[in-house]
């Protein structure tokens, strides 16, 4: 099919995808049973009526759906429980500055760690290089974030006191989250990257670039990269899923003042409205992602793109 | 694929061969001082708090005074029986469902399939967090949370090789003597893809290990006192700065046991799927 | 004339699971500025072993165990790796079989053209590009300077192949190895290559190695062709005196495979030996119908028909005694000897002088 009518239908399948986290969410949400409100005891009657009415809470269940959903195309996500004075986008639109900043900071040192790590794995295939090379990668893969995390906070921070232990107050701060973040990311694109550059290397076009009288790393510079590292672009979708996965800890042990934090925050208070937007939020970003890599791959290949057509 | 070729191929691999021994030891040991009563991880002795490892408390105390090594093992358990039974779960679940979109009529695996499109798409933290902000926590609900999200890969794999298997010849031969769809599927899909599911299975695990920790320690999880590689790290890490180990072993473990359980998955997938048809 | 390579006593084996092949057993040759040598011979003769170990091209298995290769008398066996680079490209360029994938799908033509003269030389990239552009315009991609930005894929097999060519004259090498640079085209693009190839030698004096199985694509371009069988060269000469005065029977029977109007073909039944433990004496000899019982024991040396002209089979040894070729190889003869005529080269042959009883009684001369 075209490349027009492919996206037509990715556009439509993440349309509905997201409607249906929406939906329930909402549900899942408001058929919980008990109050919303985090300090009950402390108000009184009145005041629980007029919050209540104030927060649409009495009104049937489909108008407050469709009032919500409407709210969601306006912008607005609902006030918050936890600080009840604040509509929520207001409180998400504070902190999604330093949440984005340690997303890209950990892909921009991740992804070109780890390509330079798989190059390296790749030329050398078969030495002590590449077996070191390969088990960082799987190292990196396997420990989770969180403890890469809390070790770098304890030996960099603590130990060596060589960076801030926690908190957001310049870039100094912003460094050892970014490294916690960026292990995963390094360790998968090292590890692809590896795999695909090997396959390139002994393609019939790498022997007529060292037919051309390049060496080894010519070869890997010049050719293998590029061709590599294409391919790489269907790996940023999953990296992002587990870029927000990952942040929701990092951020915590690092005291990052960034929407992670207020998460896990307000999943341990209840506060509902706070939970549902950042749900409905991530996934929105997540699905964006993943759809615009999708595109993207098929846009970045000379071949598809200007074959006209993609396979699928 | 017999006994002894796997063995033969497993012994080339040494990585995977070691993370298989020690995932053995390490559940064996963990499954046996819990169970058996050899070691005692909810016994308080506020004589003896936040200790270092020493030699009475190998792994230190927390601070309750309960032996750290003795949570440990107990974490270790129900890390591992959360990850076990989840990853039941998926196995069944995604075989079935794979089974039955795999050799369908094409209208039914058609509804199937968008159905596996759409809720694939959702990412697993977001059902994860919504199903555990809305049920009450604890193992059971866990074990759901991560059946529910982790089905889907194995479903897609069974039903590509159903698929494949249903045009094969031998697949029309039996269904012109008459054998029904049951038939075929439990006697020719899942024999020749019992090597692929077991490499699913595999990955599905260290995931399920990691989001357990995961949750746990963002408080979505198992909550303490109910002692899980999560819960430890959780508590762990408030007491972090100043004493280090109780976080830190906590932490040691679960890397292990992720990185071992990754290099088994990859031995494992080198021996059953070298065309690399299993997707992590 | 000056002599550009010059290869002596070749061997080249590869490391395998099974033991070490013997790739190339003891070839020797030479090749001057400006002229065509066709290689030919099965799959598996060694001649693209041949080919690539002329720049040191050999995977990670191969090395060249013995023997010299001369360029311009600077001799490259055994040199640094860094030495070979530099000359890979400049002094030797190669030309490879498939052209659907010899070239890097994500970067533009032009750029592919230009990369060896921007390594080996101090050019500008504007100067390379239009460098690039002119030798694309020259072998015939036309609107070079629109078409040299774009990508591999958006060319067809044969223009690709021109291209490669282009990548490899680029530098003005004076010797470009083609290992079998039409195989994979279809017979009328094949002409245009082939038509390209004679054209660029011409102009640039470029000495060429053309590697190929193809007896057909020979006469076309061929100044000499050398024959080669299981690592071995077996006959040797111009391209008149091996296709139309062959003397070796493994060349009569590459030459009698080939459709020749309604003559039926006849292929060479068997196949090569395998190569991990070759036999001690002509390695043809189990194919051979013309086997003599020394063939198994002793490897024929190479009989000088002309003085360029050697093949090397105990048919043409003085005690041997004569036989008749196939009838196709004898039409052959009789064509030669007619365009011959009583004077001419390589009067003083054996084969000439002896009285060969053909299959009506009479005799050739």
């Amino acid at each position: 099919m075209s490349i027009g009518t492919y996206a037509l239908r990715r556009l439509g399948v993440m349309v509905v995808t997201l409607w249906i986290i929406v939906t329930v969410t909402f549900l899942l949400l408001h058929l919980l049973p008990g109050s919303p409100f985090v300090d009950q005891k402390n108000l009184t009657d009145e005041q629980i009526a007029l919050l209540y009415e104030r927060l649409g809470l009495g009104e049937p269940l489909w108008r407050q759906y469709l009032d919500y959903v409407g709210g969601l195309l306006r912008g607005d996500l609902g006030i918050s429980f936890q600080f009840r004075n604040q509509p929520v986008a207001t409180l998400l639109a504070g902190r999604i500055g330093p949440s984005v900043q340690l997303g890209l900071q950990a892909l921009l040192v991740g992804i070109p760690a780890g390509i330079a790590l798989g190059s390296v794995a790749a030329v050398k295939r078969r030495t002590w290089l590449d077996s070191t090379t390969t088990i960082t990668a799987v190292i990196g893969r396997s420990v989770p974030s969180f403890v890469v995390a809390a070790l770098l906070q304890y030996v960099v921070g603590v130990q060596l006191g060589w960076l801030p232990i926690a908190g957001w107050r310049g870039f100094a701060y912003t460094i050892l989250p970014t490294l916690a973040l960026a292990v995963a990311p390094m360790a998968d694109a090292a590890r692809f990257v590896r795999t695909e550059m090997v396959e390139v290397l002994a393609s019939d076009h790498a022997e007529l670039a060292r037919a051309k009288g390049f060496g080894p790393w010519g070869v890997a510079r010049r050719h293998g990269v590029r061709n590599s590292v294409i391919p790489l672009v269907t790996l940023v979708g999953p990296m992002a899923v587990s870029l927000l996965t990952g942040s929701l800890v990092v951020e915590n042990i690092f005291a990052v003042p960034g929407i992670g934090e207020q998460f896990v925050r307000s999943i341990f208070v209840n506060d509902y409205p706070t939970i549902m937007a950042v749900t409905i939020l991530f996934s929105a970003l997540l699905l964006v992602v993943i759809f615009v890599v999708d595109l993207l791959y098929t846009l970045i290949d000379p071949r598809i793109r200007l074959g006209g057509s993609v396979e699928r | 694929m017999t006994g002894g070729l796997f063995w033969e191929r497993m012994r080339r691999r040494p990585a995977a061969l070691v993370s298989l021994v020690v995932l053995v030891v390490i559940a064996v040991v963990s499954f046996t001082a819990t169970l058996a009563g050899l070691v005692d991880p909810v016994a308080q002795d506020v004589t003896a708090v936040n200790q270092a490892p020493g030699a009475e408390h190998w792994f230190g105390t927390d601070v309750l005074g309960r032996d750290l090594f003795a949570r440990l093992l107990m974490g270790v358990r129900i890390s591992l029986t959360i990850a076990f039974f989840a990853g039941l779960l998926d196995v069944t679940l995604g075989v079935a469902w794979g089974l039955i979109s795999g050799l369908a009529r094409r209208r039914t695996d058609g509804v199937m399939q968008r159905f596996l499109e759409i809720l694939g798409g959702i990412p697993t933290l977001v059902v994860l967090v919504l199903m555990l902000t809305v049920l009450e926590p604890g193992l059971v609900t866990i074990v759901l949370a991560m059946a529910v999200t982790g089905w889907i890969p194995m479903a897609r794999l069974v039903r590509a090789q159903a698929l494949r298997v249903r045009e094969q010849e031998f697949a029309l031969a039996a269904r012109v003597l008459g054998s029904g769809r049951v038939r075929l599927a439990l006697r020719h899909v899942v024999p020749n893809t019992l090597g692929l599911i077991i490499v699913q299975s595999m990955f599905t695990i260290p995931t399920a290990i990691f989001f357990e920790a995961f949750l746990s320690f963002i408080g979505l999880g198992m909550r303490p006192p109910t002692a899980s590689l999560g819960t430890l790290l959780s508590s762990g890490f408030q007491t972090f700065t100043f004493l280090p180990f109780q976080m830190l072993v906590p932490a040691v473990t679960l890397s292990v046991i992720m990185i071992a359980f990754n290099l088994l998955a990859d031995g494992l997938r080198d021996v059953f799927d070298p065309r690399g048809v299993v997707a992590r | 004339m000056t002599r550009v390579l010059d290869v002596e006593d070749l061997h080249v084996s590869f490391s395998t699971p099974a033991g070490r092949v013997q790739a190339v057993r003891g070839v020797s040759f030479s090749l001057d500025a400006g002229e065509v040598l066709a290689v030919v011979g099965e799959s598996g003769s060694g001649k693209s072993v041949m080919a690539r170990s002329v720049m040191g091209l050999l995977a990670g298995n191969g090395r060249i165990d013995s023997g010299s290769v001369r360029l311009r008398g600077r001799e490259l066996v055994g040199a640094g790796e860094r030495e070979l680079r530099a000359v890979r490209g400049k002094d030797v360029a190669m030309v490879f079989q498939d052209p659907m994938t010899c070239l890097d799908p994500t970067m533009p033509v032009w750029k592919q053209v230009a990369e060896p003269l921007r390594l080996h030389s101090s050019v500008s990239r504007r100067e390379a590009r239009a460098v690039a552009t002119r030798l694309l315009e020259r072998v015939g991609i036309p609107d070079a300077a629109v078409r040299g930005k774009q990508y591999p894929h958006q060319f067809s097999g044969g223009q690709r192949q021109r291209i490669a060519i282009a990548v490899a004259l680029v530098c003005h090498p004076g010797i470009l190895l083609a290992d079998e640079p039409t195989t994979a085209l279809d017979v009328r693009v094949q002409a245009q290559i082939l038509d390209l190839l004679r054209e660029l030698r011409s102009e640039l004096g470029t000495a060429v190695v053309f590697v190929t199985h193809d007896l057909g694509v020979v006469s076309s371009i061929a100044d000499r062709v050398a024959v080669m069988y299981a690592g071995r060269i077996v006959e040797t000469g111009t391209m008149h005196e091996v296709l139309w005065h062959p003397q070796h029977p493994y060349t009569w029977g590459l030459l009698g495979s080939l459709p020749h109007g309604d003559e039926r073909l006849t292929p060479i039944p068997g196949s090569p030996p395998s190569l991990l433990d070759p036999p001690p004496g002509d390695a043809f000899a189990p194919r051979n119908p013309y086997a003599v019982a020394r063939d198994t024991q002793e490897a024929p040396p190479f009989f000088e028909v002309t003085p360029t002209h050697h093949a090397a089979t105990w048919l043409l040894d003085p005690d041997t005694s004569p036989v008749e070729p196939p009838p196709v190889i004898r039409r052959r003869w009789e064509q030669w000897h007619a365009s011959h005529g009583d004077t001419g080269c390589g009067r003083d042959t054996r084969i000439l002088h002896r009285s060969v009883p053909d299959a009506e009684g009479g005799s050739d001369e």
